[in-house]
């Protein structure tokens, strides 16, 4: 073999290459962000921008534990600046280490930020490698994403899993928010046919004190987040926050209801019968007739009976049609209230108009820029068929045998 | 002389990688917005007559290369012309899918990594298989098809299991008509990537089984093509048009979203390899044709001497090519409207009608 200085040569080429040191990172330089707020300074372009940073020796759970127990799980940097970019490189300033942002989780936005308009927040968040579509974003209702960050939560020692866990399961299994994503977010508000809606979280009781790690070392938190309602928008603004019943009416809309809880009346008895809803399927489809547009929504909707206070008789099959019929007609009000209540503010937050694209483009070529102001006009037909398939380990309730 | 063989089987593999390269990983055909899936389809077809047009060449003169026959066909100076003109389009396209790996790796992971260090590493890798021959690269692809087979398969998996299709992203189809389709197919789709496997034309004579080579290249190409135009369709229904189309690697972009129980996730770097892996190939076709043009132009045996000259060649053009990578897409986009369509068009036919003129009129004087 004759090219041994070729070998040779290639084999020292891979030692620089192959090392890969290029673009190394340490960890132990590295600040992993949990979740970013972003708020609105009064007066000016300014944005207050916050960062929940892992302190990593509280996290790791205690083999080697030097210095845990010393300082709370996450400490809040915050500065001001006119892009996220910009205190990005500022807050190095304040915090020792580089920040790294692959993991971030949630992103909160103040609620005076969120009415102000949050078209100019989310480019940067597609353009950085580091940062994932996938976060959620979540708006601080009637604070500041600041304070929200600076909750100190029990059960999980990063808040930012906290409050991920927190919409997770409550989308899930109570269905009045959403996870929406940042790409989501991009969809809805590049859409014409369509604005977005954000879930909304809150803080339960003092702020101040929930910010010490004493908050955690009680068995009933002085604060507490919590998610609650879902913020409307209209070009970007957000314009109006819809709680219990209409939230859940929009979620129901959207097909994201996963899981839920229903109540029924009994007779005279307000709200004796709950249902779990297990399955719902819902179709919109929209038209227009003589310049108005007829929003038409069927919805398929499954559920077991799971409590019952009124001596119902559940072996008989009228019994159940008729809590079926119920459960039609009151999941239509809801639905409707939800329409009535966006069509009040001109903002078409389920997709009516993208349903319109989708089944007579021309027609919506002519109407898109308008629609806003059509969809408030447009005409409310529902159709919700609803199926009770089971009434859980028991048939009938204990409360008809006395 | 010695000339390497390569099999029908290792052919396919070579021009799905091909077509895949950089193609799947781009927002590719993406100007047609919601439709860039039928684009692909379109551009497919389109591709495939063209492969036609290359092959019937290559069935005119079986032993020789695209340079070789078109000096043969045009005559000494005129086809020697022509001949260089392809070489230096090879050498500018392999520059291009060079720039594009580097760009890629620049943007995605290696933020602070010169481009000119992965640029040079990625074509010294090329470089060393060329400089084992063909051959070697021919079985590279049968190894690379079945990892690139295997990522798609599993990822397609995954991002059905993770439920983040929705297919209302992909409706209306032809939202804005079959306008915008068209002038995304001529020339966009059309040209990239199926006109660029006019460098296959410089690979044909190594084939083992000549008769299969028309029948397995329309299979391979149809057979990418649809590939293509799934992974972009999946990449709308994923993102929408809108992202897909303002994302520049939107495969991945699409792939960071997969998440399968909180487990799953975070499956970029298993798009990057691919993207790769196919823009490996992809560069080295396009160099191995450089390669083989030049040595035959210029008269230099073996061609093996010339692998290192022409790299260094590819290596300078990839880095001053442009100077921001939206000046290296606008460029790209300019360049396939007006050079390369002269090139990957222009070229064969006139070689075509003039061979055809001269078999014709030849047969009248005799």
């Amino acid at each position: 073999m004759k090219p041994k200085p070729i070998l040779l040569s290639w084999l020292l080429l891979s030692i620089v290459v192959l090392s890969g040191c290029w673009n190394s990172k340490e960890l132990s330089h590295l600040a992993i962000v949990s979740a970013i707020g972003m708020d609105k300074l009064p007066g000016g372009s300014e944005y207050r921008i916050s960062f929940q940073v892992i302190n990593p020796s509280e996290i790791s759970s205690g083999i080697q534990g030097g210095g845990g127990g010393r300082t709370t799980a996450v400490t809040v940097f915050a500065d001001n600046g006119s892009t996220l970019f910009e205190v990005i490189r500022k807050i190095t300033r304040k915090v020792p280490r580089e920040l790294l942002f692959s993991h971030v989780k949630v992103l909160v936005i103040g609620e005076a930020l969120a009415r102000d308009g949050i078209n100019d927040l989310f480019d940067t968040f597609e353009r950085l490698h580091q940062t994932r579509l996938t976060t959620k974003v979540v708006i601080a209702r009637n604070t500041s994403a600041e304070e929200i960050l600076g909750v100190i939560t029990p059960m999980e020692k990063i808040p930012a899993d906290a409050i991920e866990g927190k919409l997770e399961f409550s989308s899930n299994l109570w269905s009045e928010n959403l996870e929406y994503t940042i790409d989501d977010i991009i969809r809805a508000l590049v859409s014409k046919g369509r604005e977005p809606v954000i879930s909304g979280v809150i803080v339960q009781g003092e702020i101040e004190r929930g910010r010490k790690k004493s908050n955690v070392e009680m068995s009933r938190p002085d604060a507490l987040i919590m998610v609650r309602g879902l913020a409307m928008f209209k070009d970007g603004k957000m314009v109006q926050w819809l709680d219990g019943d209409k939230a859940r009416g929009v979620i129901k809309l959207l097909g994201k209801i996963k899981s839920s809880v229903e109540e029924l009346d009994c007779g005279s008895k307000k709200d004796a019968v709950t249902v779990e809803l297990t399955k719902s399927k819902t179709r919109i489809k929209t038209s227009m007739h003589n310049g108005k547009p007829l929003l038409e929504i069927s919805i398929i909707e499954e559920g077991g009976l799971v409590d019952t206070k009124c001596a119902l008789d559940l072996a008989r099959m009228d019994e159940l049609a008729m809590l079926e019929q119920r459960w039609s007609k009151r999941s239509a009000e809801v639905v409707t209230a939800s329409i009535e209540a966006a069509q009040k503010q001109k903002s078409d937050i389920f997709g009516f108009g993208e349903a319109l694209n989708r089944t007579n483009k021309l027609e919506w070529k002519r109407v898109q820029n308008d629609w806003n102001t059509l969809f408030a006009k447009g005409e409310i037909r529902v159709v919700v068929d609803s199926y009770i398939r089971n009434s859980g380990m028991r048939i009938k309730s204990f409360l008809q045998q006395s | 002389m010695d000339t390497p063989k390569i099999s029908i089987g290792q052919l396919f593999a070579l021009i799905i990688l091909f077509v895949f390269g950089t193609s799947i990983a781009v927002n590719y055909g993406l100007d047609a917005k919601k439709d860039a899936w039928l684009a692909i389809l379109l551009g497919t077809f389109s591709g495939c007559l063209l492969f036609s047009l290359y092959s019937y060449l290559y069935r005119q003169y079986p032993t020789l290369t695209l340079t070789s026959y078109a000096q043969r066909i045009m005559g000494r100076p005129i086809g020697w012309v022509l001949g260089l003109v392809l070489v230096l389009y090879f050498i500018y396209d392999a520059a291009r899918d060079v720039r594009d790996a580097g760009e890629l790796l620049v943007t995605s992971v290696f933020d602070t990594t010169p481009i000119f260090v992965l640029n040079a590493v990625m074509l010294l890798a090329i470089a060393y298989v060329l400089y084992k021959g063909i051959e070697v690269l021919a079985r590279l692809s049968e190894i690379f098809i079945v990892v690139i087979v295997g990522f798609g398969i599993v990822g397609s998996i995954l991002v059905f299991a993770s439920n983040i299709i929705d297919l209302n992203n992909l409706l209306p189809v032809l939202e804005f008509g079959w306008k915008p389709i068209l002038t995304t197919t001529y020339p966009n789709t059309f040209i990239f990537p199926f006109g660029e496997m006019i460098c296959f034309c410089m690979l044909f004579p190594h084939l083992n089984n000549p008769k299969l080579q028309m029948k397995t290249g329309l299979i391979a190409i149809i057979i990418s093509g649809v590939v293509l135009s799934y992974t972009i369709a999946i990449d709308i229904a994923v993102l929408g048009a809108d992202i897909s189309s303002r994302s520049i690697f939107a495969l991945l972009t699409m792939v960071s979203k997969v998440n399968i129980a909180d487990f799953l996730q975070r499956l970029d770097p298993v798009a990057l390899f691919t993207m790769l892996i196919v823009d490996f190939f992809k560069i080295a076709l396009l160099y191995y044709a450089a390669v083989i043009g030049t040595a035959e132009l210029f008269h230099v045996k073996p061609h093996r001497r010339l692998v290192m000259p022409v790299g260094a060649v590819i290596m300078i053009a990839s880095m001053s090519i442009s100077g921001s990578f939206n000046e290296h897409l606008l460029e790209g986009k300019l360049s396939i409207s007006n050079y390369q369509v002269l090139v990957v068009i222009g070229i064969p036919l006139l070689l075509a009608a003039v061979h055809l003129i001269r078999k014709y009129a030849g047969k009248g004087n005799r």
